[in-house]
Formats: structure tokens, C-alpha cells, sequence
């Protein structure tokens, strides 16, 4: 089950935290269609945080075509963002080990390789649009 | 609500009845043993000789043999009349004064008031609670009380007099039912218990005073009995008859013939001495102003009564207080 | 649907003091209201008020429709904890449970009390004045919640409890809030507190209402500004100013969709510095217009 979190500091107001949590669950296989998400009243005690909130996040993510809410058994998962398959996530993520070892031993800091890599996805996405 | 006040004042009223059980041992004690006096040494005997004759002799009619008792037990009058005088009044204000005033002092008002019972259930409950104790343990303690009084009453026919009065027979009930209920509403208007103990006890005390001293002879109008000076025969103060009026409590006037006053008190003076009568005159008369001792339970009666409606008063008065005044 | 708790014109003195002025607010249904202010701004008063427990000096105030001092039956649907969280110093946890039962009728629910006091390991058996202040703070909030209530009114219900204590409280009270369509009115001096968990705000502020309104309306319309010392001050509503000599922090309140002027950076505000803000500027106010309390 999936357990949230919320960032107190975070520009990003409350519900949409909860939101982009549960779409990077589901990006990275944590979440499945035909998981059960936590009730609002589980995640109000556990986060802390007022239920309306979490009524916002869950009414989102019905919205977006992600999540179906059934009365009396819950919340469930029925949509997807997982890529093509998991083990495509596994070589990706292979390779980008190796290439930030590269960065690493190049003497980028962390900030420089979040700098270096923002800026390329941008120009990558943009370039593809046009 | 009931649970809830015998749940709060538990421990106080377990102490009340050790207290009341402790009094009753004693006064038990104590009595029983006034009572043999009275029967083993004649005095019971003597009276009842008398048979409730309303005139007896100068001297014969008991008068030694009562005398000397209430001597014997003086000490014990004492004690009694300074200890019961102050019982009504410290339970009615022991059980009366917190009964609102401590609730509003650690504010537990705004945990009981905010559940489902109204302010005026509340107060009903909480005054009933402690009028009900104080009136059963003074029950008990007055039934006692009189019973020990019996040999006293008899040996100085003073059960009708200011304070002894005031201590036996139905009074002592509503006297503390009206100082619990004059508690409870001051508790209530100051907010403070120990205030209002201080302002009871003021006030039970000018009551009290003002009801004994200018009401009571009041209650029904009073007989009259004229009696020579020059005489053999006494009223038989052994009766209990009530002498309230004339030239001071307890006693009568003496007249000239003519209607003159000519002093307080009583007079007898035996037909051989012409000196004690030389003054005033051979016709000279006594006279007093009594209720006779066939009243006694009616003036009681009475003056419960009419505490028992101050109290009342007093607890309409302090339900709509709490009702409508407290903030 | 009419609101949980709703006051009109609302105000209490005490002698020659008032207390609260001219309080007008509405809280819906099944919000988690905020009451904030510095001490003696008569948060205490309108909780009081709210509850039956003080009389309206003028005004009125109104509990789902009916006035809580004149009407008992509402008094069942409202739960209230006072600052001082006041118990029965004699009595037992175990006779406090007890005397919600019998004073509250079919509504008290005895199995759920027992499991929060297990939970939160507090004896039946101890007496009142035996329990720390958090505990006595749990007892108190535990028989409020025992009655099932609506409207849940607390007083300061953290003051008196640490740091691990506090969340687990407020969690608590958050997952009772989803359970049941529980409307809360809570008053806090800790206002990181009440950070994500209402939204519903009344400030008061010197007794009379000085900003009211919903939390999420509130931080979407003011912002913060931070700018060189020497800039040019923006036009629209500024509310709050602090400057040092190098930089100025300015608390603006408008539009959604004002730009931000230049030379000024914008952040979003937390609910804390809104609320220090208004409480630091006594004549700025955000009070609802003629349409009414929202």
C-alpha cells in the first residue's frame, strides 16, 4: 500500500503533491491497476492533513482517468503510466547508473547534473514539438 | 444526574452518616443514662404522680426532686445546647455552599454543561442531592436529639423555651434545609464556596434570630393566666408551658389590684408574711402570657413549615440564576 | 443548507469590557474552522459563546439553526473541550466515561471511547487529577467524541501537550473529521498546527473579526514579495511590510492573475505568515463582501 508524504517547504500545494505521488507510483510500478489506494480517512490520520484535501487528490486523479472510486469497498487504481514494460524501466535505468558515474567522475555536482540534464530534456522536448 | 451528584460528594456523604452514627452512639449513651437517673431516682415517678395537673402546691408539686436533676446533669445541658445550637447550620452550609459554588470554581460547569442535560436539570439535581442529605441526616440526629431531651423537657419544663425549642422535635430539619438551600444560592451568585459559607452563617444567624425572638410568639395569639401572689398554689411549670410575654422572655408581670404594674417576674408569698406582700398589696396578682405546652408540636410544625418555604424560595431562586443571570 | 455554527453581529461584555464585538461569521458544514489571535482577542468568548456556555451580550449566535443556551437537544450534537481541558478531580477516567453515557443518552459511544484510552494507554482507574495534562487534554477530547457529535468546539486542545503528543492529536482529529462529517471550530496559538489542516480561518483580532474566510481562497490571493529596499512599492494591497537595509518582504493580497510587478520576486505564502502578517497590521482585514460569509 502506498504510504504519502507531504513537503511542508514544497511550492506545490498540498493536493497535487498527493497527486504527483501517486503518479510516480504508478510511473515506477509501485501501484498497479487493481491496487487499492488508501481511504481518505487513512491518509488524513496518517499525513496529518485535512480529508477535504485528499478528497481533492482522489477526485483529481478520478478525473485524469487514473483512479475509480467504488462506494463501499474503496479506491482503485484502473489506469496506467508505466512505459511499455518494467524491464525497459531496468535498462534504462542501468544505463543511467553508468552515464552518472561518468558525470560523477567528471567532477559535475548534483545540482550541476539536475542543471545539465533539465535544460537537455527541455531542449529535447522542444525540439521534438517543432 | 443523580449517578453523577452521589458519584461527586460520595466521600461526603459516607462522612455525613460516620458523623451522624458517632453523634447517635453518643447521644445514645448519654441519654440512657439521664433516663435511669430520671426513673431510678423518682423524678419520673413524682411527675407522673402529678398526673399533668395544670396547679400544684408552693412546694410539692416535684419541685426539689427536678431541681436537683437538672443540676446533675447542668453540665450536660450545656454541652448540648452549645453543640446542637451550630448543626443545622454547619451541615446545611457544608452540604449547600459547594453544591454549585465549587463546580463553578474549577469550572467543571463547562465539561457537564456541554453535554445533554439542561443547566436546569443540573441545578434541580445538584439541590435536591444536598437537601436530601442534610434533611436525612438531620432526621436521624433530631429523633435522637429529642429522645435525649425527654428527662430535661420533663425536669424543667423548658422544651417550649428559646433554644431548647429550637434543638429537638421537628425545627433543627428545617432549619438546616434552609441553611443548605441559603448556601447553595449564595454559593451560586458569588461563585466562591468559602464566601459563602462566611455570608450563610450571617445570614442563617439573622434569620433565625428574627424569626425565634419577633414570629414565633406570634404564630397563634396567646393565652393569658392571672394568679394571686398571696397563694398556695402554683402553676405547674413542669408542663412545658411556654411563657414568652409579660415582663421578659419566660416570665410574667406582677400587678397591683388597681392594674398597676408593679414588677417583672412572679411573685408567691404564703398568707402568714405580711412582709412579702406588704408593697404590693393582699390582691395583688400575677399575671403571664403563655402558650400552653399542648402547642408545642404546632409551633413546630409551623416554623418548619415556613423554613421549609424560604428554602424553597431560595432554590427556585438559584435554578433561575444558574439559568438565566450566569453568564 | 444552513451553516454548522453561524453568528450574527455576535458580541459579549463583561462589565465594561468587551470581550467580542460584532462578531459575523458562518462555518459550513464539515470544515476544519481556525480561530487565531493574540491572547484576550476573545477567541475564548466565541468558543463559549458557540456553545451555550455565555449568554450574548447583543447578537446572536446559532448552532445547525438553533441558539445552543435555549436549546439542550442541540447541546447533544456539539462536543467542547475548554482550555483548561476541567475534569472531576475526584472522579475516575472510567466514572467520567460513565457520566457521558448517562448524561448524553443513546448517543454515547462507550466501545470506540475504550479503545482511544487503550490506544493512547490511559487507565480507567485513575483518577482525574492522578493524569498528566496530556492525558487529561485525550480524556477530555475522548468524551467529546464519545457523544458522536457534529460540531466539535476545542479550546486550545494542544497547549498543554508535547511535541509527539500534539500530532497524534491533530491526526486523530483529522481522521475523525473523514469518518463523519465532522465539522470542527479549533483556536490555537500554534499556528504551524493548523497548517493543512483547516480551511476555514477567523482571525481576531482586538475582539471584533479582523480576516475570515476559506484557507485555500486566502494563500491563492496573497502572495509574498521580496524586492531591493530601494524599488518601487506596488500599487495593489499590500498588507504587511518588513524591510531590512539591503531588502524589503512585503505580504500583498490580490488577484490570481495580477503579474508580478518587476524588481519583486513572488513566493507563495504559508498559512502561518499570512495570519502573522495580519495579526502584526491590526487595520488590514479580510472580512467577506455583501453576498455574504462563504
Amino acid at each position: 500500500m502506498i504510504g504519502f508524504r507531504l513537503d511542508g517547504r514544497s511550492n506545490v500545494v498540498p493536493y497535487l503533491q498527493l497527486v504527483e505521488q501517486v503518479r510516480r507510483a504508478l510511473r515506477t510500478g509501485l501501484l498497479e491497476p487493481g491496487d487499492r489506494l488508501p481511504t481518505v480517512r487513512e491518509v488524513a490520520e496518517s499525513v496529518s492533513i485535512n480529508p477535504n484535501t485528499v478528497l481533492k487528490a482522489y477526485r483529481q486523479l478520478e478525473h485524469e482517468g487514473l483512479v475509480e472510486g467504488r462506494p463501499g469497498q474503496g479506491t482503485f487504481v484502473v489506469g496506467s503510466l508505466a512505459g511499455p514494460s518494467l524491464a525497459s524501466h531496468a535498462v534504462l535505468r542501468r544505463e543511467l547508473r553508468a552515464w552518472l558515474r561518468k558525470a560523477r567522475a567528471a567532477g559535475l555536482e548534483p545540482e550541476d547534473i539536475d542543471a545539465l540534464f533539465g535544460t537537455t530534456l527541455h531542449a529535447f522536448e522542444t525540439e521534438g514539438a517543432a | 444526574m443523580i449517578w453523577l451528584a452521589w458519584r461527586r460528594r460520595r466521600g461526603a456523604v459516607i462522612a455525613t452518616a460516620a458523623a451522624v452514627l458517632v453523634a447517635v452512639a453518643l447521644l445514645f449513651l448519654t441519654g440512657r443514662s439521664m433516663c435511669s437517673t430520671f426513673h431510678d431516682g423518682g423524678l419520673a415517678a413524682c411527675i407522673e404522680g402529678l398526673g399533668g395537673a395544670r396547679w400544684v402546691p408552693v412546694s410539692g408539686g416535684c419541685q426539689d426532686e427536678a431541681q436537683a436533676f437538672a443540676a446533675r446533669f447542668f453540665p450536660m445541658r450545656l454541652l448540648g445546647l452549645a453543640l446542637f445550637t451550630f448543626v443545622p447550620m454547619v451541615v446545611g452550609m457544608f452540604w449547600g455552599a459547594p453544591a454549585i459554588a465549587r463546580e463553578l470554581e474549577d469550572d467543571t460547569v463547562s465539561l457537564v454543561w456541554t453535554q445533554g442535560v439542561s443547566r436546569r436539570r443540573w441545578a434541580w439535581t445538584q439541590l435536591a442531592f444536598a437537601t436530601v442529605v442534610t434533611a436525612a441526616a438531620m432526621g436521624v440526629f433530631t429523633w435522637i436529639a429529642t429522645w435525649w431531651y425527654g428527662p430535661l423537657n420533663a425536669a424543667t419544663g423548658d422544651r417550649f423555651q428559646w433554644l431548647i425549642y429550637d434543638q429537638q422535635g421537628l425545627v433543627p430539619v428545617g432549619y438546616a434545609v434552609f441553611a443548605t438551600l441559603l448556601a447553595a444560592f449564595l454559593g451560586a451568585t458569588t461563585g466562591r464556596t468559602v464566601r459563602a459559607m462566611a455570608i450563610t452563617a450571617v445570614g442563617f444567624i439573622a434569620v433565625r434570630f428574627g424569626v425565634a425572638v419577633f414570629w414565633r410568639p406570634r404564630f397563634m395569639s396567646g393565652l393569658e393566666r392571672a394568679y394571686p401572689v398571696v397563694t398556695t398554689r402554683v402553676p405547674n411549670r413542669l408542663l412545658g408551658d411556654w411563657l414568652y410575654g409579660g415582663g421578659g422572655p419566660g416570665v410574667g408581670v406582677v400587678m397591683r389590684a388597681n392594674g398597676e404594674r408593679a414588677a417583672g417576674g412572679q411573685r408567691v408569698c404564703p398568707p402568714t408574711d405580711p412582709a412579702c406582700f406588704a408593697d404590693i398589696g393582699r390582691d395583688a396578682f400575677n399575671l403571664e402570657l403563655f402558650h400552653p405546652a399542648s402547642r408545642f408540636w404546632t409551633f413546630q410544625s409551623i416554623e418548619t413549615a415556613l423554613f421549609l418555604a424560604l428554602a424553597l424560595v431560595l432554590a427556585a431562586a438559584t435554578v433561575w440564576w444558574v439559568r438565566k443571570r450566569l453568564t | 443548507m444552513t451553516a454548522a455554527l453561524e453568528t450574527t453581529g455576535l458580541s459579549k461584555r463583561y462589565g465594561r469590557t468587551w470581550a467580542l464585538r460584532d462578531c459575523t461569521l458562518a462555518v459550513p458544514h464539515g470544515r476544519v474552522a481556525a480561530v487565531v489571535g493574540p491572547n484576550g482577542a476573545g477567541k475564548t468568548t466565541l468558543m463559549r459563546l458557540a456553545v451555550g456556555l455565555r449568554r450574548p451580550t447583543r447578537g446572536s449566535v446559532a448552532v445547525f439553526g438553533r441558539a445552543p443556551r435555549d436549546h439542550p437537544a442541540s447541546l447533544a450534537r456539539i462536543g467542547f473541550v475548554a482550555q483548561e481541558t476541567p475534569l472531576y478531580r475526584d472522579l475516575t477516567v472510567a466514572d467520567h466515561l460513565e457520566m457521558g453515557r448517562r448524561l448524553n443518552g443513546h448517543a454515547w459511544d462507550r466501545p470506540s471511547a475504550r479503545e482511544r484510552l487503550a490506544k493512547l494507554s490511559i487507565p480507567l482507574d485513575r483518577r482525574a487529577d492522578e493524569l498528566s495534562g496530556g492525558q487529561r487534554a485525550q480524556v477530555a477530547l475522548t468524551i467529546a467524541l464519545a457523544k458522536r457529535p457534529d460540531l466539535l468546539v476545542l479550546d486550545e486542545p494542544v497547549a498543554s501537550l508535547d511535541p509527539l503528543a500534539r500530532r497524534t492529536f491533530l491526526s486523530e482529529l483529522m481522521g475523525e473529521v473523514a469518518a463523519r462529517e465532522l465539522t470542527v471550530l479549533l483556536s490555537s496559538h500554534l499556528i504551524a498546527d493548523l497548517e493543512h489542516r483547516c480551511d476555514y480561518l477567523v482571525i481576531l483580532s482586538d475582539s471584533s473579526v479582523q480576516v475570515l474566510g476559506d484557507v485555500d481562497d486566502l494563500l491563492a490571493t496573497h502572495s509574498v514579495l521580496v524586492g531591493a529596499a530601494d524599488g518601487t512599492t506596488p500599487a495593489r494591497g499590500i498588507v504587511s511590510s518588513h524591510a531590512t537595509d539591503r531588502q524589503r518582504t512585503l505580504v500583498v493580497r490580490s488577484d490570481a492573475d495580477t503579474p508580478t510587478p518587476p524588481g519583486w520576486v513572488a513566493e507563495p505564502i504559508s498559512l502561518e505568515d499570512l495570519v502573522l502578517a495580519y495579526l502584526s497590521e491590526p487595520d488590514a482585514g479580510v472580512l467577506p463582501g455583501p453576498e455574504g460569509p462563504s
